[in-house]
């Protein structure tokens, strides 16, 4: 649906998006993740059209609309302050976009009556935006994108402006009002979770440049550096060094930890200096040595989160791991205890 | 401590009241002064008109002056001379000051202060030196007349000064900053991100202008277009200095009326008939209009 080419677009000598390339197929929810100021805006605005590339180019669904301004481009955008007139009732707003393309007034009030159902906003039309809450906002800004039946959707930073219960509330919403209707959907945002909640393929954003593209599970069990391992979630990283590979394992010999680690094969040489990372919810612990990956460890604090527990533990080494577990029978902080976990938990990356 | 209701009620009269005491001490009162002395007769004595009550306390005072004002041609031509230039002058002023405040809110922000201050500038010179320097401009031996003459546009000077042409020129030079002010400090705060939304949503840039920064912006159109019509009306020194004898302005009117003729009570409610017609439009730009455009943020 979406073809980018090479983009790069720069801001008074800074590189807000960097030679970025990307498809994004028809019906899809993709996200464009990443910290603030890695140019995942750009990029929205740069598809949207709002922003002119310096290279590279954009096609939507086949035909090429690099240069093309954003009124002409079938893409409607959800932008992150909701951007609604404050001189115009809800109908109005969402009715903008219809008004604009001359449809008779009887199908724009059909249309719009239908947009408000589905964000499930009826009997708001006749509300100033002024009068309304944040969550109402968001449902009209997405209201007034989707009536116009664009090819493409997009969303910058949809949930921001939202307190985290309806944050969390919306998520679904948004994820079946998109199956709902069909179309496809790119968002950005800096929240992972969110990322990961909605999306069907993410890309992680890093300094302009795209630095991975995946599903969800791709991204969290396979991230392709130290980077994205601890920026979609929690991580602990041990320094280790490839002493040996054998039947699709390697094995690992990292100075704080007592035995030979072995973790699944990502075409490292022996002698490579590698980074090894276990997200906390793999670390199990106990008060026996079990068999594989073990090293001690001493209790520093322990957070009841309700549905698990946050323990913090500092190696003999004294490197601190997280480990997240949903054990009640937790030794008390200042416990001598065993971390270990298995094999193939252990993701090795380049150094 | 929880402070008591009384207290709380001193506290708030303190707050509340010095604007109230300014408001009746320095308009309320005077112009129920004004209001009295329009329903006297003038008269040759210090002050220059009957009492309002008798000396034996009953009330003198009629409705003659209104009459006049209403029925003769004379002051109702001076009114409706007064409201029409005021209302040209306006229109023309918003004309030239709505392009110029646009430019300056979407002015770099260096050229912005500099675009800004050159609006304001005009006032650091007195207004009366500004206007005289037109007739010097607008003269028929005057730069104007000259420079035409020197390019060859005409052969004969025009008659310029002493015009209605001249007291719009006076006007409109000299009222533009306060259309292009408001104008531009509601462009100014006007959120770009409106802008790409209705372009998102299909608005060609002049669309986008109609239907979002226009009606956005009438806040600062209706304070600009007061700020230039209510002063223009009464205006006294521009007509007087730039403007022909073919039409009167009820500035003059009142002059005359004040200080040639020595009739006050005439001068009063011509004064009054004048407030009422600007208070007129604002009362309804305020119930009317303003409930209708003005978003809250």
């Amino acid at each position: 649906m979406i073809a980018i080419e090479g983009l790069s677009k720069s801001y008074g000598g800074v590189r807000a998006v960097e030679d970025v390339s990307l498809a994004v197929a028809a019906g899809e929810f993709f996200s464009l993740l990443g910290a603030s100021g890695c140019g995942k805006t750009t990029l929205l605005r740069l598809i949207a059209g709002l922003d002119r590339p310096d290279a590279g180019r954009v096609a939507i669904d086949g035909v090429d609309m690099t240069e093309a301004p954003p009124y002409e481009r079938p893409v409607n955008t959800v932008f992150q302050s909701y951007a609604l007139f404050p001189h115009m009732s809800v109908r109005a707003n969402v009715a903008f976009g219809l008004k604009q393309e001359g449809i008779d007034s009887a199908a724009v009030a059909a249309r719009v009556a239908q947009a408000l159902r589905i964000v499930h906003l009826e009997g708001f039309d006749r509300r100033k935006p002024h009068e309304l809450s944040g969550g109402q906002k968001q449902r009209v800004a997405l209201a007034r994108a989707l009536v116009k039946r664009p090819k493409v959707v997009l969303l910058d930073e949809p949930m921001a402006a939202l307190d985290k219960k309806l944050r969390e509330k919306t998520r679904f919403e948004l994820k079946s009002i998109q199956h709902e209707v069909g179309l496809t959907f790119i968002m950005v945002t800096h929240d992972q979770e969110e990322a990961m909640a909605l999306s069907d393929r993410i890309a992680v954003m890093d300094a302009g440049r795209i630095v991975q593209v995946g599903s969800p599970r791709d991204i969290y069990d396979r991230p392709a550096n130290a980077f994205i391992a601890g920026f979609i979630g929690d991580a602990n990283f041990f320094d280790a060094t490839v002493s040996a590979t054998a039947n699709a394992l390697l094995t690992l010999a990292a100075p704080e930890v007592e035995r030979v680690l072995t973790a699944p094969d990502g075409g490292f040489r022996v002698g490579e200096k590698v980074r090894l990372m276990v997200r906390p919810e793999h670390l199990a612990l106990g008060t026996e040595r079990p068999n594989g990956n073990a090293l001690r460890a001493r209790i520093e604090a322990i957070a009841f989160l309700g549905d698990a527990s946050a323990v913090e533990v500092r190696t003999a080494a004294g490197r601190p791991l997280s480990i997240r577990t949903a054990r009640r029978d937790l030794p008390p902080a200042g416990s001598e205890i065993w971390v270990s976990w298995p094999a193939e938990a252990g993701i090795v990356l380049k150094s | 401590m929880i402070p008591s209701a009384t207290a709380n009620a001193l506290r708030r009269a303190l707050v509340v009241g010095p604007p109230y005491l300014w408001l009746l001490a320095f308009f309320v009162a005077p112009f129920a002064i004004v209001i009295a002395i329009s329903l006297t007769d003038p008269a040759v004595r210090a002050p220059p008109y009957t009492p309002l009550l008798a000396a034996d306390g009953a009330f003198q005072g009629d409705l003659d002056n209104y009459a006049t004002v209403l029925g003769d041609s004379y002051y109702a031509a001076a009114l409706l001379d007064s409201l029409r230039i005021a209302a040209v002058a306006t229109f023309f002023c918003l004309l030239l000051g709505y392009p110029m405040a646009y430019a300056i809110a979407r002015a770099a922000p260096a050229a912005k202060l500099a675009l800004l201050l050159a609006v304001m500038l005009p006032f650091w010179t007195s207004f009366l030196i500004r206007v005289y320097a037109w007739i010097g401009l607008l003269n028929s031996n005057g730069h104007i007349n000259e420079w035409l003459i020197a390019l060859g546009v005409i052969e004969e000077p025009l008659a310029l000064l002493y015009t209605d042409f001249a007291v719009y020129i006076g006007i409109v030079y000299a009222y533009l900053p306060f259309m292009v002010l408001p104008i531009f400090a509601v462009l100014e705060r006007l959120d770009r991100a409106l802008l790409d939304a209705a372009a998102d949503l299909g608005a060609r840039p002049w669309q986008a202008f109609v239907r979002v920064t226009l009606p956005l912006s009438f806040p600062g159109i209706a304070a600009g277009s007061l700020l230039v019509f209510i002063p223009a009306i009464g205006e006294f020194v521009i007509p007087e200095l730039l403007g022909g004898s073919d039409f009167v302005m009820v500035g003059r009117v009142l002059w005359t009326e004040a200080f040639s003729n020595r009739d006050w009570p005439m001068a009063a409610a011509v004064a009054v008939a004048l407030l009422v017609l600007v208070v007129a439009p604002v009362a309804w730009l305020d119930r009317k209009v303003a409930p209708k455009v003005m978003a809250r943020p």
